[in-house]
C-alpha cells in the first residue's frame, strides 16, 4: 500500500472522511480496471485475425457513423430517368406553333384500342391526324390532309367495324356535330348534325374515349349553362336498313356548372343524365320507346326530374368543388361485374369531404372527410372515376397527392394505403391504362404512372423540356395479338407531337458505370434506381445497431439466468436449465419466421426475437463458469465474512464472469448480423430501413438474381465480412480468456 | 452399458416434454396471430356475414380456447392434421411427398457434412502450423459465416445460368434430357433427382462443413496435448492409428455435441436454400403457409419439422450416450 493509501484508510478506519473512502474505492477500481484492460490488449494483439477483426470493425463503424459524408447519394435518391429508362418513343415536329390540345389517340375498340392515328388540333384553327404504326417502335407518319374544319372542340369517338371519329365545331357560326372516317377520305359526304346551342359541357369523356356502344352506334350528351341535347345515332336495324338518329333538347332554370354524365353508358329506360348545377345535382330519366313486336327502337328522349340533390349534408349545405369542368363524377363500370361502382353520384366538397349520393334516388349516402394519414393540409382538385376505386385529385402546397377511394364506404381503400403525393400539381386527366392496369397523368414537369395501389410506378421527366399539353393516353400497339406498347403522347414546349411506349421502359438495375445524366454508379443500381453503394454505406447503420443490440440483449437475458442458475443450483438451477434445453433445441430459424409473421416484420420485432431465441447457449456457459468460479477460495472468504447473496453475485462473481459474457456477445453480434440477413431475405425484413437483407430480397423479388452481379455480391461480401470480423475477435478475445486456448 | 437404460428413459422423458411445450407455444402463437383464415376470405365483399359465421365454426374459431387448445394438442400428437385452408387438401398429402425430400436434402448434406468433416477436421489439426491448416481454417471461417441465401444464388448464378451444368429449380422434371436413360423409369428417376439434388446439397454441405471441420480441429488440437496421445506417439504406433483411432475417436465427442445443433441451423438453412432453389421441400410449405395464413398447414409443418429436430436431437445423445460412458452417471 502507498502512504497515501495507508493514511486514508487509517483515516476511514477513524469513522473519517467516507467521500474519501468512496473515491479511493473507485480509484482502486479504476485502476483494476485499466491494468487488466491492458493485459487483456497485450494478449489479444498477439493475434493477427483478432487484430484484422478489431480493425474491420472499427471500418465498418466508421461507415456508419460518417455515412452522409462517404455516401456518394443518399439513400433516398433514385436514378433520373435518363438513365433508366430506354423508352419507345417517336416526336413529329407539329410545324405551327399553335395552342396545341392534349393529343386524341383513335384507335379501334375492339382490338383493345389498337392505336390507329392520333389527332391534335389548335383553338387558333389546325387540325392535323396523324397515322402510327408499329415498325420495331412506334412510328408517327406525315399528317392526313383532308377536309377536316376546325374551330373549338373535338370530341373522338371509336366504333367497332370501322374507325371514325366525331368533332363538334362550328362552321359559318352553326354548330354542327360532324362524323368522319379516321382516313380522311376526301369529297365523302360525312354526316352531319346541327346542335341548338354552343356547347360548353360534354358527357363523360374517359380515356377520351366516349360512351362505347356497339354496332356503329354513337350516343352522347351536351351541355350550355341551360340547355341539354341528347344524340342517339343508331345504326341500321335489319329490318329497313337504315341509319336513324334520335335528338332532344331541354332547357332547365338552373345553371349547368359541369358535365353530364349518362348512367352505365347506354341509353335505355332506366339509365338517366345527371347533370352537376348550382343548386345541387339533378337526374333526368331516359325514356327510350321500342315496338312491342319488333323491339326496335323508335324514339330516345330526356324525360321528366328523377331527382335532384341539394348540395348539403343532413340541413348543413357544402360548396362542391369546382375547379375543372367536372364537379361530379359517375363511377360507371369498367366491366359488368363492377357491381359497387354503379350505385352512386360522387362530389367532393371544398372542405375535404368526398359525398356520395344515390343514383337511383338522390339520396345522401354517406359524406366521409378525406383522411390520408401522412397527407394534412390539402385541398381537392377533382374526383375521376376509375375501374373499383373513386380518384381523387387534390393539392398540398406544392405537392400534389391522388388517393383512391373504396367506393363502398367512402373510405380510402386498402386499408387506408390507397394514396401517394409527388412534387407538382396534377394538370391533366389520370387515365386508367387497362390490361397494364397502371394509372397515367402529368403535372407540370413529370409524367407518372401509378400502380392500382395507387403507389408510384414509375415517373420521368416530360421529354424536351417540358410539358405544352397534359399527358394522354392514346392506345396500344400490337403485334401480332400480343400488346407490344401502350402509348401515351403529349405535345412538349418545342412543339413536337411526343409519343411514348409504358412497355419494357425499365432497364435498371443499372450495371457500375457513368450514365446519360452524368452519375457515377460506381457499383451501379438496384431495379429502382438507387445506388447501390449509397445502400451499402447507408445499411451499415441498420445492420450494427440491430446486431450489435440483440447480441446485447440475449447476453444480458443469459448472463443473468446463467449466474442465478450457477449459484443456486438446486431447484431453480433445474429449472432454468430445463428451460434452456428446450429453447436450445426449438429450430431457431423456423420459430423465428412464426414470430415474425406473428408480430409484424419491424426492427424493434426482430431484435426482439433474435435475442429470444440466442440467450440460452449463453445461459449454459455462464452457468458452468459461475459453478466453478463458486468453488474458488474468495467467495468462501466473502460468505464468511457476512456477504449477502446479491452481494456474491454482483460483486464477487459477476465480474469474473463478464468477460465471458462479453466473448459470447462478440459470436451473438455475428450470428445476428447473419440471422437479420436471412430474414429480411425470406421477406420478414422492415421495409423502413436499408439493411444489406432487404437489399438481396429486392433483388430476388425484382427477379434480376441471375444478371445483376453488381447488386447480388456486395451485400453479401458486406454481410459476410462483418459477421467474419466480429467472429475473429471472438476468436482471439477467447485466447485471451480461456488461456489454455494460447500458444497452438 | 452401465446407466444406459436410466439415461435413454431421462432424456426420452426430456423429448417428449420439450415436445409438448413446443406444442403449447406454436398453439400460443398462431393464436396470437391478429388475422383469423376466415377474414382472409371475407376480404370479398360478396360474402354474406351468416356466410363468414359459417366459415368461423367451419375452421373451429368459435369455440373456447381450452377445447380448441386440446383438440389442437390430440390431433398433433395423433398426427390428425386436417385440410388445408388454402388449397382444401389434406394437409398430410401435402406433407407426405415433401417430407422425404426435405429430408434427403438436409440428412444426406448433415451426415456427409459430419463424415467428411470429422475427417479432414482431424487431419488439418495434425498438420496444425501448415499452409492448409491456415488456409482451410480461413476458408471455414468465411464459408461459416456467409449468409446461406447468398452463397446458393452464386451458385445458382455461376454453374446453373452462366456454365448451364445444373438446372435452375425443382426437383423431378419428366422433360429432362437424360442420356441412356428412359423417361419414367426407374433409372431416369434417380439421376434426375440426383442431378437436381447437386447444388443446394453442394451449398448446404459447404456451409455445415465450415463450421464442422473448425470444431473438429479445435476438440482434435485439445486432444493432441494430451498425455496418452504423446505416449501412444512414443510407443511407436502408426502415426494413422494414433491419429483415428486414439485421437478422433475422443476428439469426436464434443463433435458429437455440435451435431445437435448442426441439425437445428440445418432445418434453417433447408428452409431459405429452398426458397433459393425453389426446392419443394417442407421449408417452402412452411413459408407459403406462413404468409397465406394457412393455420392447420403451417402448423403441421412446423411440427414435423421440430419433431425431426427433436428425433435428431435424441439420437444425438443416445450416440453420445454410447460413446462417452460419463455422461450416463
Amino acid at each position: 500500500m502507498t502512504e497515501e493509501e495507508k493514511s486514508a484508510t487509517a483515516k476511514a478506519g477513524k469513522g473519517g472522511d467516507a467521500e474519501l473512502e468512496l473515491s479511493l474505492q473507485s480509484r482502486k477500481f479504476f485502476r483494476k480496471l485499466l491494468r487488466s484492460l491492458k493485459a487483456t490488449w497485450k494478449l489479444y494483439r498477439s493475434s493477427k485475425s483478432g487484430l484484422a477483426g478489431l480493425a474491420i470493425v472499427f471500418g465498418f463503424f466508421f461507415v456508419a457513423a460518417f455515412a452522409p459524408f462517404i455516401s456518394p447519394y443518399d439513400p433516398d435518391f433514385k436514378a433520373p430517368s435518363e438513365d433508366i429508362f430506354i423508352a419507345d418513343s417517336a416526336s413529329m415536329d407539329l410545324a405551327l406553333e399553335r395552342n396545341w390540345s392534349m393529343p386524341l389517340g383513335l384507335t379501334e375498340a375492339a382490338r383493345e384500342r389498337q392505336l390507329q392515328r392520333i389527332l391534335v388540333y389548335s383553338p387558333e384553327g389546325e387540325a392535323k391526324i396523324f397515322p402510327v404504326h408499329d415498325e420495331n417502335g412506334i412510328v408517327i407518319s406525315v399528317p392526313l390532309y383532308g377536309n377536316v374544319p376546325v374551330n373549338t372542340t373535338y370530341l373522338n369517338y371509336v366504333h367497332f367495324y370501322t374507325t371514325f371519329f366525331v368533332i363538334v365545331t362550328q362552321v359559318d357560326g352553326v354548330d354542327m356535330l360532324l362524323e368522319y372516317d379516321y382516313n380522311l377520305i376526301p369529297n365523302q359526304l360525312y354526316p352531319e348534325w346541327e346542335i341548338p346551342f354552343t356547347p360548353k359541357y360534354f358527357s363523360n369523356l374517359w380515356n377520351a374515349y366516349s360512351i362505347v356502344l356497339t354496332d356503329g352506334r354513337m350516343a352522347f350528351v351536351m351541355a350550355d349553362d341551360h340547355s341539354i341535347w341528347l344524340i342517339d345515332k343508331r345504326p341500321p336495324n335489319p329490318v329497313d336498313n337504315m341509319v336513324r338518329t334520335y335528338t332532344d333538347t331541354i332547357t332547365i332554370p338552373e345553371t349547368i356548372i359541369g358535365n353530364p354524365i349518362v348512367l352505365d353508358g347506354f341509353f335505355r329506360n332506366g339509365s338517366m343524365i345527371i347533370i352537376p348545377t348550382d343548386v345541387g345535382v339533378i337526374a333526368y330519366n331516359l325514356n327510350v320507346s321500342a315496338g312491342a313486336v319488333t323491339g326496335y327502337v323508335n324514339d330516345v328522349s330526356i324525360g321528366n326530374r328523377a331527382w335532384l340533390a341539394n348540395y348539403s349534408v343532413e340541413g348543413e349545405p357544402f360548396v362542391p368543388v369546382a375547379e375543372t369542368s367536372d364537379v361530379i363524377t359517375l363511377h360507371y363500370p369498367y366491366d359488368a361485374a363492377d357491381e359497387y361502382t354503379k350505385l352512386h353520384v360522387w362530389v367532393a366538397s371544398e372542405d375535404g369531404r368526398i359525398i356520395a349520393f344515390d343514383r337511383k334516388t338522390g339520396n345522401l349516402t354517406f359524406a366521409k372527410p378525406l383522411v390520408m394519414p401522412a397527407i394534412r393540409d390539402f385541398e381537392i382538385q377533382a374526383l375521376y372515376p376509375s375501374p373499383r376505386v373513386v380518384l381523387v385529385v387534390g393539392t398540398s402546397g406544392d405537392r400534389g397527392f391522388m388517393a383512391g377511394i373504396d367506393p363502398r364506404n367512402g373510405t380510402i381503400g386498402y386499408s387506408n394505403n390507397q394514396y401517394t403525393s409527388f412534387t407538382g400539381h396534377v394538370n391533366s386527366k389520370p387515365q386508367y391504362v387497362p390490361g397494364q392496369k397502371y394509372y397515367l397523368f402529368s403535372t407540370q414537369e413529370d409524367v407518372y404512372l401509378l400502380d392500382e395501389l395507387l403507389k408510384v410506378n414509375a415517373t420521368f421527366r416530360a421529354p424536351g423540356g417540358g410539358a405544352v399539353t397534359p399527358v394522354a393516353f392514346v392506345g396500344n400497339i400490337f403485334v401480332s395479338s400480343i400488346i407490344t406498347g401502350n402509348y401515351f403522347a403529349l405535345v412538349t414546349n418545342d412543339n413536337d407531337l411526343f409519343v411514348e411506349s409504358l412497355h419494357g421502359r425499365n432497364v435498371a438495375p443499372l450495371p457500375p458505370g457513368t450514365y446519360a445524366s452524368g452519375n457515377h454508379y460506381i457499383l451501379g443500381t438496384d431495379y429502382e434506381g438507387h445506388d447501390i453503394l449509397a445502400w451499402l454505406i447507408y445499411g451499415t447503420r441498420a445492420e450494427l445497431m440491430v446486431g450489435v443490440t440483440a447480441a446485447f440483449f440475449a447476453v444480458v437475458i443469459g448472463t443473468i439466468v446463467g449466474l442465478v442458475a450457477g449459484f443456486y443450483s438446486g431447484l431453480i438451477d433445474d429449472l432454468l436449465m430445463r428451460t434452456t434445453d428446450v429453447v436450445l433445441s426449438l429450430p431457431g430459424l423456423v420459430i423465428l419466421l412464426l414470430f415474425a409473421a406473428v408480430f409484424g416484420p419491424s426492427l424493434l420485432n426482430i431484435i426482439i426475437i433474435i435475442a429470444i431465441l440466442s440467450w440460452a447457449g449463453i445461459a449454459r456457459v455462464i452457468r458452468s463458469v459461475t459453478m466453478s468460479i463458486k468453488e474458488r477460495a474468495f467467495v468462501d472468504a466473502a460468505i464468511i465474512a457476512g456477504a449477502s447473496d446479491s452481494r456474491l453475485i454482483f460483486r464477487h462473481i459477476a465480474p469474473n464472469v463478464l468477460p465471458y459474457a462479453f466473448l459470447y456477445m462478440t459470436f451473438n453480434i455475428s450470428g445476428a448480423i447473419v440471422t437479420e440477413a436471412v430474414l429480411a431475405f425470406l421477406g420478414f425484413g422492415d421495409v423502413n430501413y436499408v439493411t444489406w437483407g432487404m437489399m438481396l430480397q429486392y433483388l430476388q423479388i425484382s427477379g434480376h438474381a441471375l444478371d445483376a452481379p453488381w447488386w447480388l455480391l456486395p451485400p453479401g461480401v458486406a454481410i459476410t465480412l462483418l459477421s467474419l470480423a466480429f467472429y475473429l475477435i471472438g476468436r482471439a478475445f477467447d485466447e485471451v480468456v480461456n488461456p489454455r486456448l494460447r500458444k497452438r | 452399458m452401465a446407466g444406459m437404460s436410466r439415461y435413454i428413459i431421462a432424456r426420452s422423458i426430456q423429448t417428449i416434454i420439450t415436445l409438448l411445450i413446443i406444442l403449447t407455444l406454436i398453439f400460443i402463437m398462431f393464436e396470437s396471430l391478429p388475422t383469423k383464415p376466415q377474414d382472409l376470405l371475407a376480404i370479398n365483399p360478396n360474402i354474406l356475414p351468416s356466410q363468414r359465421d359459417a366459415m368461423e365454426q367451419l375452421f373451429g374459431f368459435d369455440r373456447p380456447v381450452t377445447e380448441r387448445y386440446l383438440l389442437f394438442m390430440k390431433n398433433m400428437l395423433t398426427f390428425d392434421f386436417g385440410i388445408s385452408f388454402s388449397s382444401a387438401e389434406s394437409v398430410w398429402s401435402l406433407l407426405e411427398e415433401r417430407i422425404p425430400r426435405t429430408m434427403l436434402l438436409f440428412g444426406l448434406s448433415t451426415i456427409l457434412a459430419y463424415l467428411i468433416g470429422i475427417y479432414l477436421g482431424a487431419l488439418i489439426a495434425w498438420r496444425r502450423g501448415g499452409v492448409m491448416d491456415g488456409g482451410a481454417v480461413v476458408l471455414s471461417l468465411t464459408f461459416y459465416n456467409m449468409p446461406s441465401f447468398w452463397i446458393g444464388l452464386i451458385f445458382l448464378v455461376v454453374f446453373a445460368s452462366e456454365l448451364q451444368w445444373f438446372p435452375l429449380t425443382g426437383w423431378y422434371d419428366p422433360t429432362d434430357q437424360i442420356p441412356l436413360f428412359e423417361v419414367g423409369s426407374i433409372g431416369y428417376k434417380i439421376v434426375d433427382i440426383a442431378w437436381h439434388l447437386t447444388m443446394p446439397l453442394v451449398v448446404l454441405l459447404l456451409l455445415q462443413l465450415a463450421g464442422t471441420i473448425l470444431l473438429m480441429r479445435t476438440a482434435m488440437l485439445d486432444i493432441i496435448g494430451e498425455n496418452y496421445m504423446i505416449t501412444a506417439k512414443a510407443i511407436g504406433l502408426p502415426e494413422r492409428k494414433v491419429l483415428f483411432k486414439h485421437g478422433a475417436r475422443n476428439a469426436m465427442l464434443p463433435v458429437v455435441t455440435s451435431f445437435i445443433i448442426a441439425i437445428v441451423f440445418a432445418v434453417g438453412g433447408a428452409v431459405v436454400l429452398e426458397n433459393v432453389f425453389s426446392f419443394p421441400g417442407m421449408g417452402a410449405l412452411y413459408i407459403r403457409s406462413l404468409l397465406q395464413l394457412d393455420f392447420p398447414v403451417a402448423e403441421a409443418t412446423l411440427y414435423i419439422i421440430t419433431l425431426m429436430v427433436l428425433i435428431g436431437n435424441f439420437v444425438a445423445d443416445l450416440i453420445y450416450g454410447y460413446l462417452d460412458p460419463r455422461v450416463r452417471m
